[in-house]
């Protein structure tokens, strides 16, 4: 008895103590007296807040602008690129970085920061387009199951389940493999493989929306059930699937290059990443910057969609799973 | 704790059945006859209609899934249609080095995420949290195959340290199961210190401090052993990432495993070997979310499911 109650006092000295100890909590406290923040303007708006926060957020910046950098190459391939992508120009081949070739040339004597250039246009296709369709599939999948229940739901959480126990590596694989190499397969195959993560995760927002108080008011005011979900519940659910989206389409560009490098995925001369970083482990040892700068570009662009993805979630204060 | 696993083991069948009929389904509506790639330019047809009935091919489509699930009770997998043997002797044959990289890889992720995770949520804000989640937002974001290649690149051709290919001996194992490990290290080194930080803001955590307690037995006694339980459930998931990035892994080190052998055999439409993979790494993909989840259950004495 003795020792909880002097146990709750030292709790309350620690709480009250450790906004002192904290040397963060220190920093912050003085310069907010500095600058007389108490009596600062705080915004109403939830998108002002959200805006607040994100240009605070200095990794989520970092990545948008990795981002745009991105998109802007992509758009712009053809005036960045020092060189034509197909070009083949053969008693130039296997040159090592410089001046004229940034990052050297590959076996056919292509330029292979050109090629770089020209491949984040396909990077950003392949990445925007196999996760909306992903995030289309799993939206409807999860809200259809999550909302009628019974057994419906119960037929596509086994089918969840089954996806869920394929990886996705293998699950893009067979796909590939039953409709044939090309950027398109790819494209669908990572749609076909990525969807569930979505479906599961809307379905869990939407199961702990769905008895809320202001559904259950919507609905006595004589809302139908498609009101209900596309306008009522659906918005409020898909915040978390959008920053989960913002992640997949990291994971994406990953697995394009990776069914590119086991030549599943685009085929030459496209200047797909994957299929680059593939012909660079063949001349490993006497061209290694074939395989060496392909292989950055990818890491970058994925890490800015992992930044940005992160930073998101940490503003929306959102806990995901994995 | 018992009628759970008994009640998960039963779950398991259904699911396990219905991946068997997609596997079968989906290969079968492969176009071209794999029985093709037998033949040598230019024989008979009489030939090929003779291959095909006695593989079997010609049968409808139910009726070959239901021998082909009998047969697989039996311990009888097929005959591989490109190497003249048994699949499940072809299986057996390259297994072992399969597990061998799978089990490696799978204790140098989990040991070097999780050490790597603590640290970093002990010493927050510190040089060694920053360093420590660079790291681990590398390992997230480099694709597998690559990290292998420059690992390939830095140890075997430049140092010459370790083999660039190969199998059988441990030397030859490093390269893969680091590439592998590291890959796979990032993800559980952030989830440990998410998890980490968000129980050291309990108030039992505090409660505890109050009581005098020092501060590395608050860390692993109260703190590490609470935070595990989500890195368990990344146990089972991590399992199946694992044997997806074999495939790759094996592909760049040439390595003889299951990943290759399914690659290879997705290339020369092999669909008895096919099919017997990937029932074998669908199968231990799922014994491994079982595995994670009776853990999970017994770590958290709060998840009872019904």
């Amino acid at each position: 008895m003795l020792i909880h109650v002097s146990a709750i006092i030292n709790l309350f000295i620690l709480k009250y103590n450790s906004e002192g100890v904290d040397r963060k909590n220190i920093g912050r406290k003085k310069k907010k007296l500095k600058l007389h923040e108490e009596k600062q303007y705080i915004p109403r708006n939830k998108n002002r807040i959200m805006f607040l926060k994100f240009k605070k957020n200095k990794m989520a910046i970092v990545g948008l602008i990795i981002i745009l950098l991105l998109i802007f190459t992509g758009v712009f391939s053809e005036f960045i690129a020092p060189h034509s992508y197909r070009e083949q120009n053969l008693p130039l081949k296997n040159q090592s970085p410089s001046p004229n070739f940034w990052f050297g040339t590959d076996e056919f004597g292509r330029c292979i920061f050109s090629r770089i250039v020209y491949g984040a246009r396909i990077s950003l296709k392949v990445g925007i387009i196999s996760t909306g369709i992903s995030v289309l599939i799993g939206i409807i999948i999860g809200s259809i199951s999550a909302y009628y229940g019974g057994f419906l739901d119960q037929i596509l959480i086994v089918l969840m389940d089954v996806m869920w126990a394929f990886p996705t590596i293998l699950l893009s694989l067979i796909i590939v493999a039953i409709i044939g190499a090309s950027l398109n397969s790819v494209i669908i195959a990572i749609a076909l493989s990525y969807w569930v993560q979505y479906a599961r995760l809307i379905r869990g927002q939407i199961l702990s929306l769905k008895n809320e108080l202001y559904i259950e008011v919507t609905r006595s005011l004589g809302a139908n059930d498609s009101t209900i979900l596309w306008k009522h519940l659906l918005p409020n659910a898909v915040i978390p699937v959008l920053v989960a989206a913002t992640l997949g389409m990291g994971n994406a560009i990953v697995l394009e290059a990776t069914l590119s490098f086991l030549g599943m995925g685009a085929q030459p001369p496209t200047p797909s990443w994957g299929s680059m970083l593939s012909n660079g482990r063949t001349y490993l040892f006497i061209a290694p910057w074939s395989a060496i700068f392909p292989g950055v570009a990818t890491i970058i662009t994925v890490l800015g969609f992992n930044l940005l993805g992160d930073g998101l979630r940490d503003i929306m204060d959102i806990k995901m799973k994995e | 704790m018992i009628n759970y696993t008994i009640h998960r083991l039963i779950m398991m069948i259904p699911v396990f059945i219905l991946c068997s009929m997609i596997i079968f389904l989906i290969l079968h509506l492969v176009p071209g006859n794999p029985v093709d790639n037998l033949l040598r330019p230019g024989s008979p047809p009489e030939a090929r209609e003779q291959l095909i009935i006695e593989f079997g091919l010609d049968r409808p489509i139910h009726q070959q899934y239901i021998i082909w699930l009998k047969n697989i009770f039996q311990g009888n997998m097929g005959f591989s249609i490109t190497e003249q043997r048994n699949v499940s002797e072809l299986l057996l044959l390259k297994l072992p080095n399969t597990v061998a990289l799978g089990v490696v890889s799978f204790l140098i992720s989990f040991i070097l995420g999780i050490l790597l995770g603590a640290l970093s949520a002990i010493k927050q804000n510190t040089i060694v949290d920053y360093g420590g989640m660079v790291f681990a937002l590398l390992g997230v974001s480099v694709p597998t195959f690559w990290l292998g290649l420059m690992l390939m690149l830095i140890f075997s051709v430049n140092l010459g340290w370790f083999p660039i290919s190969g199998y059988g001996d441990l030397k030859s194992l490093v390269l893969p199961a680091f590439t592998l490990g590291l890959a796979g290290a990032g993800l559980i080194a952030r989830v440990t210190r998410a998890s980490m930080l968000e129980i050291a803001q309990k108030d039992y955590i505090a409660i505890v401090r109050a009581k005098g307690i020092s501060n590395t037995q608050v860390i692993i006694k109260h703190i590490f052993r609470n935070a595990l339980i989500p890195i368990i459930t990344l146990l089972g998931l991590r399992l199946g990432w694992i044997i997806g990035g074999a495939v790759t892994v094996e592909i760049v080190f040439n390595r003889p495993g299951l990943g290759r052998l399914l690659a290879n055999s997705l290339f020369r439409r092999d669909y008895p070997v096919i099919q017997g993979a990937l029932l074998l790494l669908i199968f231990a993909v799922m014994v491994g979310n079982l595995i994670a989840d009776i853990l999970y259950a017994y770590a958290d004495p709060r998840i009872r499911y019904n």
